[in-house]
């Protein structure tokens, strides 16, 4: 279901099962997506959408998701970079696969609320399952979200918690780029992300080697001290794995002064696989995300094409022409990408981004209220629509049916609760109540 | 003067054409007429109906039948001489009713030899 | 010898008159025609010949000059075989012409080798251009009777050989076919088919549908796969008022030229119901081809033209549709001649909100790239949208809402109550040239609607709040006439109104 990106998360009134169990549902089936790929995108073809697999019992979602135990082919959904394909060996890869299927198999056989006491136990750490309200709503735009978030910082539970809270509502812009930056490439980073945290943007970035480390290193520095939240790092291994070595020192920085954050479970190593999929997550946490260098396969590519795809801005810096790094940012300015020369030039164009409509309906205002109580009083007809709404988002028919009027009648009230603000036609034919 | 067999047979085919015809009870009006660079074989008059006849003999039948030979370039340009000549004789059309374009067919790939007379064969536009 | 037939030529949906003279003298032996036969009726000399030759008629060897006159207009078609024939026959001796004193005959007819007649296409309109030219009579195809019978006033002679039309013409006129009873024509009942009771559910998908019907308004339907747009769209036949006599005249006459005249009847009385696959291109959309012919927006003149899948068209078929929808005709221009052929329709299209056809849907997550949605949107907007008066989310009925609801009403009594509507319309469109509340102009907008005070009232607060263009104003209170209309209510109040602006065209930003 797509939600209102960027407002507050609703209350979300969940019809089967208490929010325990399915909180517990979606910790079991993150751990089990972190060590398989691409389980959630299944489960969500399969059931419809991500409330209906959380719907399911466990044993029918066993029964969807299949036996542990066959090795899988390495199924890439995008390209992984030339250099991660340098890095493994065929065979390797082979062997760690199956490595990995086995810690699948455990936790497969594992009972979901036991697997969740197991993950709350880990110190300076939280759990964000998909059904929590400080699950960020941006990620559920994603057709298959990271159904929890295993996040950690260097500070006590309720720091982390307000620093989630920030994540949830501040607009974050992604930082991305190659290992080995220019010199001018990294001048770039450390620009923006120094001047982005001043303006109040949230940076996000991988925390790998050069472009990436170098705008969080600068955002964690620009921080003032009133700032909670500096920066964040999403990673593409467990929250607790190191990678890569050369960051540690970045790594305790970045947790003391701002956030780590994985779909992936404690334990889950680092594989080139897992990249992309933290790409994705990287731009779907951002309302936009820069390019400083990168050659033209690279992962800030990848970074760049789901942002696109999720409806994101892409900026792109300029550089010297011909040379290797130049190559992504350019064939995006060629697409069309914005150029940016300044963390400026950022700001600008995430501020065009479609706000909610919502946000546009304003507060009841006094000489509404007075003439619904007008009109209240000639005829209760108008009340027992707005009671209707009040208990969900209905469709005219719906409402005809549940006050008992014609539907021709319910078409003409409900008309005339949108022309006095009090309530918008959605997707799918369905009437809802502007909230205060 | 007729100088080979062919030619020599050409025209005894013409002479038993026309004596068919006025055993058939046509008067001939002309025979070979020349106009301009082109030749009327026979034109006959019967009644109201004034004919243009076209006389093809064949010895064989590889070239088919003789009707075949006339085709539609050699049906034009008798069919433009004959214009020509009516022109000429307007006289030619007093009483009659009819003008037609017909073919005498003189087929010898058989013994005997057969003569066939095809009337109103063609018409001006083909 | 010389004779001369009267005749006539179909250009467009009218006739023009032609007269047909036969000139036989003794000469070389040829038959020509001129007046800018095209090659159909070049080749109407080996028809004429044969049919007359078969029909025990001589065809002496003479030289024939048949003239269409007048000479500067392109005659179509195999219809002047008849014509043609009867004056070579008249012009030989051999057939009277007996018509001296009570008016001339008229004849069309395309002749089959052996002397029958054959139907010809637009017979309707080539016998009104008979009567309008003060010719008395038609002697024409037996087929094509039945229509030429429909035009008031004209002596119909049908015939089925050549002699029979010789004997016709001997007479001056023989056995006339009787006029066409209008009333027991019109009178006939519909035709069964699906009815709007089979669907359970959609309530108000189905209530905007009987108005959108009731005032001929456009719609445009958006859902995802499988919600029943399709279903409900198949069904308006069911629930369409029945055509008036000037209507009824006006369909059939097109499809009479179009050749698609059924063989027995000869008056159509049910509105059409086209449903073009979207492929269809733009000439077999609007009309076209070498010599111009009715597309399928005239095919549904005055009834309704449903596009499903609407976002499949080529747009340069959709470009074509913006005449019809703004003038209600179609102009097909060429090099030498432009036509214009009626085609006032009522527009239903059916479509998915997005590629995969999931957005907005409750139950399944629409899995389209941002970009590609708004690319999707896109392709309909400006001109094409602003015609549309009602714009529906048909969503998709969850089976528990299915199975409770009772069965909705039978087409029967909707289309009872739209009919209803569409006689007040009438009264009150009458003497304005247009049918039906959708084809109101802003003037007559103006002067014939009357709307209560209140309900100015919340037109002006919906004009604020909602921003609406005047256009979109114009379109609000015409459905909210027709919706007056179906209560028979003398003023529009503002319910009428209200239920108007649900099904207002909101653009995919008001989301």
């Amino acid at each position: 279901m797509i939600d209102e990106p960027y407002a507050r998360p609703a209350r979300r009134r969940s019809l089967h099962g208490p929010p325990a169990q399915r909180r517990a549902l979606c910790i079991w089936l993150g751990t089990l997506a972190s060590w398989r790929s691409g389980l959630v995108k299944k489960l969500v073809r399969e059931c419809g959408t991500v409330s209906r697999v959380l719907d399911a019992s466990p044993a029918e979602l066993a029964a969807l998701i299949g036996p542990p135990g066959v090795a899988q082919r390495s199924r890439k959904v995008h390209p992984t970079t030339a250099a991660q394909r340098l890095e493994r060996p065929g065979a390797q890869h082979a062997a760690e696969r199956d490595a990995e299927e086995q810690r699948f198999a455990a936790a497969l056989e594992a009972r979901p609320e036991d697997l969740a006491r197991m993950q709350e136990r880990f110190p300076h750490s939280a759990v964000v399952a998909w059904c929590d309200p400080l699950y960020p709503p941006a990620l559920r735009q994603l057709a298959d979200p990271p159904l929890c978030l295993f996040v950690r910082g260097r500070c006590d539970d309720q720091q982390i918690r307000r620093r989630l809270q920030i994540l949830c509502n501040v607009p974050a812009v992604a930082v991305v780029g190659t290992r080995a930056p220019s010199p001018y490439g990294t001048e770039m980073a450390a620009a923006l992300g120094r001047d982005l945290t001043i303006q109040g943007v949230l940076v996000v970035s991988g925390l790998a080697l050069g472009i990436d480390a170098t705008a969080q290193a600068a955002a964690i520095h620009a921080a003032q001290a009133a700032q909670e939240l500096a920066t964040v790092a999403v990673l593409g291994c467990g929250p607790d794995v190191v990678y890569p070595h050369a960051n540690a020192g970045l790594r305790e920085a970045v947790a003391r002064r701002g956030l780590l954050v994985s779909e992936f479970a404690w334990g889950v190593p680092a594989r080139p696989w897992r990249f992309p999929a933290r790409n994705r997550v990287m731009a779907a946490l951002s309302r936009g995300v820069v390019v400083v260098e990168g050659a033209s396969r690279s992962g800030a590519r990848i970074t760049a094409g789901f942002a696109l795809e999720l409806g994101r801005e892409v900026l792109a810096v300029p550089g010297e022409a011909g040379r290797r790094l130049t190559e992504a940012p350019h064939d995006l300015l060629r697409h069309g990408a914005p150029v940016c020369e300044s963390a400026a030039d950022v700001v600008a164009a995430i501020a065009t981004v479609h706000l909610d409509a919502e946000a546009l309906a304003g507060d009841l205002d006094a000489t509404v209220v007075a003439r619904l109580l007008e009109r209240g009083s000639d005829n209760g007809r108008v009340s027992g629509v707005l009671q209707a709404l009040e208990r969900g988002p209905m469709t005219a028919d719906q409402v005809a049916k549940d006050c008992g009027v014609r539907v021709y009648e319910a078409c003409a009230l409900l008309s005339e609760l949108e022309i006095d603000g009090l309530a918008t036609l959605t997707g799918g034919g369905v009437y809802r109540l502007n909230r205060r | 003067m007729p100088v080979n067999a062919r030619q020599l047979f050409g025209r005894a085919a013409e002479e038993a054409a026309a004596r068919y015809l006025i055993h058939d009870g046509w008067r001939l009006l002309g025979r070979n007429v020349r106009i301009g660079r082109g030749e009327l074989d026979i034109v006959a008059r019967r009644g109201p109906v004034l004919a243009f006849v076209e006389v093809k003999a064949r010895r064989t039948r590889t070239c088919g039948a003789p009707e075949d030979a006339v085709g539609a370039a050699k049906r034009r340009q008798i069919a433009r001489l004959a214009e020509l000549w009516l022109a000429a004789c307007p006289w030619a059309l007093t009483g009659v009713d009819e003008v037609r374009f017909d073919i005498v067919a003189v087929d010898s790939a058989a013994f005997p030899s057969t003569i066939r007379h095809l009337p109103a064969a063609f018409t001006l536009d083909g | 010898m010389l004779a001369s037939i009267a005749s006539e030529a179909l250009s467009g949906l009218e006739g023009k008159p032609v007269q047909v003279e036969a000139d036989v003298v003794a000469a070389a032996p040829a038959f020509y025609i001129v007046g800018l036969p095209d090659a159909a009726v070049q080749e109407s000399r080996e028809r004429v010949r044969a049919a007359i030759v078969n029909s025990a008629y001589a065809f002496p060897s003479r030289r024939i000059t048949v003239n269409l006159a007048p000479a500067d207009l392109r005659k179509e078609g195999p219809s002047f075989d008849l014509p043609i024939a009867l004056a070579f026959l008249v012009a030989t001796g051999q057939a009277a012409d007996g018509c001296d004193g009570r008016g001339p005959l008229a004849a069309v007819g395309e002749l089959g080798l052996d002397g029958t007649l054959r139907p010809v296409a637009g017979a309707l309109a080539l016998a009104e251009s008979v009567r309008r030219r003060g010719v008395r009579g038609l002697i024409l195809p037996a087929a094509n009777a039945a229509e030429a019978a429909l035009v008031d006033g004209l002596e119909v002679y049908p015939a089925r050989t050549l002699a029979e039309a010789v004997a016709q013409l001997a007479a001056g006129g023989g056995a006339a076919a009787p006029p066409a009873d209008l009333t027991a024509l019109l009178g006939s009942p519909p035709a069964e088919g699906a009815d709007f009771a089979d669907i359970m559910g959609q309530e108000q998908v189905k209530r905007a549908l009987e108005v959108a019907v009731a005032g001929a308004h456009n719609v445009l339907m958006s859902g995802p796969p499988g919600a029943g747009k399709t279903m409900l769209a198949r069904r308006l036949p069911g629930i369409m008022p029945a055509l008036t006599l000037e209507e009824a005249i006006e369909v059939t006459r097109i499809y009479s030229v179009a050749g698609l005249l059924p063989q027995d009847r000869a008056l159509i009385t049910q509105r059409p119901f086209r449903a073009p696959h979207h492929t269809i291109s733009s000439p077999g959309l609007v009309g076209g081809g070498g010599t111009p012919r009715p597309g399928e927006v005239s095919l549904a003149h005055l009834g309704v033209l449903f596009l499903d899948e609407f976002a499949e068209f080529r747009l340069s078929a959709l470009e074509g549709l913006r005449q019809p929808l703004e003038d209600g005709e179609v102009t097909i221009s060429r090099r030498l001649m432009s036509m214009t052929f009626p085609a006032r329709i009522m527009l239903v299209a059916a479509m998915n909100p997005c590629p995969c056809g999931y957005l907005g849907d409750r139950g399944r997550d629409c899995t389209c790239p941002a970009h590609r949605v708004r690319q999707y949107g896109s392709r309909l907007s400006g001109p094409l949208l602003d015609r549309i008066d009602l714009r529906l989310e048909v969503p998709r009925v969850p089976p528990r809402d299915r199975r409770s609801g009772a069965h909705g009403e039978p087409s029967a009594r909707v289309r009872a109550r739209v009919s209803g509507a569409r006689e007040r319309q009438l009264a009150r469109l009458a003497g304005t040239g247009a049918y039906a509340n959708a084809h109101m102009s802003a003037r007559h907008l103006r002067r014939l609607c009357s709307l209560e005070t209140d309900a100015t009232a919340l037109l002006d607060r919906a004009y604020e709040r909602l921003r609406l263009s005047a256009r979109a104003c114009d379109r609000v209170i015409k459905v909210a006439q027709t919706i007056a209309d179906l209560e028979a209510a003398p003023t529009i109040t503002s319910a009428h109104v209200a239920e108007s602006l649900s099904y207002r065209n909101r653009s995919q930003h008001d989301r």
